[in-house]
């Protein structure tokens, strides 16, 4: 009995958890993190993408081309669209790099609506594609969120948003500023960061090196990590593997849980510096925030 | 019968064009027909995100996991969630993960390999073409380090560094001697175009000192082992 009444229940959970209407000023909120992290993506991408992806660049045309399987079927090469491929000097990646980077820049403005995300996802896929196999998961969790926040409205600014939904309020009308979009951005942005979450942790879990310190150890033995060279089963390791992948559990299980989700959002920042001395990608660690801030309570109608 | 509570009340009244964000009057849901839509989409994206995650890190693949990624495709790839290429995890296989170094030789008859970058203490890019080189390497597939090396060489020529001879070698951690990737001889062509030959060194003892273009000069290395 009970079974059947929580199968029941689905379609009202599900209805609740993606088609309630929220407040505009959480996915403001996602979007100027997400502007910052755009901005020094770009930044980021104007010291190396010309260097290295135009004609005369560390990996050229051909060896792009290649490396996506280009002529081979069955590599979906053909789906790999970036005008850098056609397009090949030096200014051309740079004007991809400053366009990005502008598009950031609006975003943590609050400005340009769908467009701003939507043009920031479009440069990063330009750099994506034409050499797809040194993307850092930071662009690949950063691309995806781009994506998502182009799923909601934009507004003037956060500001404008909080102003006209407090004058709203006190008018007695309901609110201007919910958006059923919105909700669905915000939750393709936790479903997304949990899938990530399963996923390394079960990336971890199936390979002993992260039980015995040797990934640690490797990760230190090519210079990735800040904290120094570290034998590979020492016991300094061998606790940092292990809280590595405890971090993993217990953020994923806060967040799931909306009376631990104040935790959660803080172990997911934790885990985010560990990103940082782990990988010295400081990128992914701030990928790890914005994702974060999708989980920030927000004010509206109760949440799941 | 209880009645409805009023959240669910609320959702469940629609507007005819559907939800007005922002600019309009306060939004309302969403009809059924454009949730039910909505579901589908989530439910079918969310899916596929699931499979290429997990696929990329499984040691095996199903038949039917393989179609299903195939003929997503352009979908995945084309809106960039595919991460087959992709090293995703921190780290990857122990086999290829190593440190990377490229070096040079001025003249093939020399005994003198200079060392040009390694990936130890390079940014992320070049540590990223590391891992390529090692898992190229793991897979025999000298045609791709060819294409990395001969790019390597037309940039450096054009930096003004010229040499005959290129080599990858991966170190090992606890192992004297680096490991031999790939080695091959710069020849140029009558066109005025470039190409690589590669060629096995003969196992003997040569020096290594960096290069003042690349950093410190390091203490000599033995001939790493084929």
């Amino acid at each position: 009995m009970n079974v059947a009444r929580s199968i029941g229940e689905l379609p009202r959970i599900w209805n609740a958890f993606w088609f309630a209407p929220t407040d505009m000023s959480a996915i403001l909120r996602v979007r100027q993190s997400f502007g910052i992290l755009v901005a020094m993506q770009f930044a980021w991408y104007l010291l190396w993408v010309p260097d290295w992806l135009s004609r005369d660049g560390w990996l050229d045309i051909d060896a792009g081309r290649y490396f996506i399987g280009a002529g081979m079927p069955g590599t979906g090469s053909q789906y790999r669209w970036s005008i850098l491929y056609w397009w090949t000097s030096q200014s051309a990646a740079q004007l991809v790099c400053l366009l990005g980077l502008l598009a950031g820049g609006l975003m943590l403005f609050g400005i340009g609506g769908r467009l701003a995300p939507l043009g920031a996802w479009t440069c990063m896929m330009m750099v994506h594609h034409r050499a797809p196999w040194l993307t850092m998961p930071s662009e690949v969790l950063a691309s995806a969120g781009l994506l998502y926040l182009a799923l909601a409205p934009g507004l003037m600014s956060a500001r404008s948003a909080s102003a006209r939904s407090a004058s709203a309020r006190s008018a007695g009308e309901n609110s201007s500023t919910t958006s059923v979009l919105a909700n669905v951005a915000l939750r393709c942005l936790q479903v997304h960061w949990l899938l990530w979450i399963g996923w390394s942790l079960a990336s971890m879990l199936q390979q002993t090196s992260w039980w015995d310190g040797t990934a640690i150890g490797i990760l230190s033995e090519q210079g990735n990590t800040w904290l120094g060279k570290l034998t590979r089963t020492g016991w300094t390791s061998q606790i940092l593997g292990f809280l590595t992948i405890l971090l993993h559990v217990a953020s994923g299980f806060c967040l799931c849980n909306r009376k631990l989700r104040g935790l959660g959002i803080l172990l997911t920042a934790m885990l985010g510096i560990g990103y940082v001395l782990l990988t010295r990608e400081a990128l992914l660690g701030l990928t790890a925030c914005c994702y974060a801030m999708a989980f920030v309570p927000y004010n509206g109608t109760d949440k799941i | 019968m209880a009645s409805k509570p009023s959240a669910e009340k609320h959702t469940t009244d629609s507007v005819p064009h559907g939800d007005r964000d922002s600019h309009g009057p306060s939004a309302k849901a969403f009809p059924l027909w454009l949730r039910l839509v909505f579901s589908m989409l989530l439910l079918v994206h969310f899916g596929l995100i699931a499979l290429v995650y997990f696929s990329n890190n499984s040691l095996h693949r199903t038949p039917l996991v393989d179609e299903a990624l195939q003929k997503c495709q352009p979908y995945l790839i084309g809106m960039g969630w595919y991460t087959e290429l992709l090293p995703m995890s921190m780290v990857g296989s122990e086999s290829y993960d190593k440190p990377v170094a490229f070096e040079y030789r001025s003249d093939a008859k020399s005994r003198i390999w200079t060392s040009w970058i390694e990936s130890e203490s390079a940014d992320s890019r070049w540590k990223r073409l590391g891992q390529l080189a090692g898992a190229l390497a793991a897979n025999e597939d000298d045609e791709g380090l060819g294409q990395i090396a001969l790019s390597l060489v037309k940039r450096a020529r054009r930096e003004g560094i010229e040499f005959e001879q290129l080599r990858i070698v991966a170190k090992e951690p606890e192992a004297q001697r680096p490991v031999l990737l790939y080695q091959a001889t710069v020849v140029p062509l009558a066109s005025g175009e470039l190409t690589l030959v590669p060629t096995i060194d003969a196992t003997r003892t040569v020096p290594v000192s960096k290069s003042a273009v690349g950093g410190n000069v390091s203490s000599p290395e033995a001939n790493p082992t084929p």
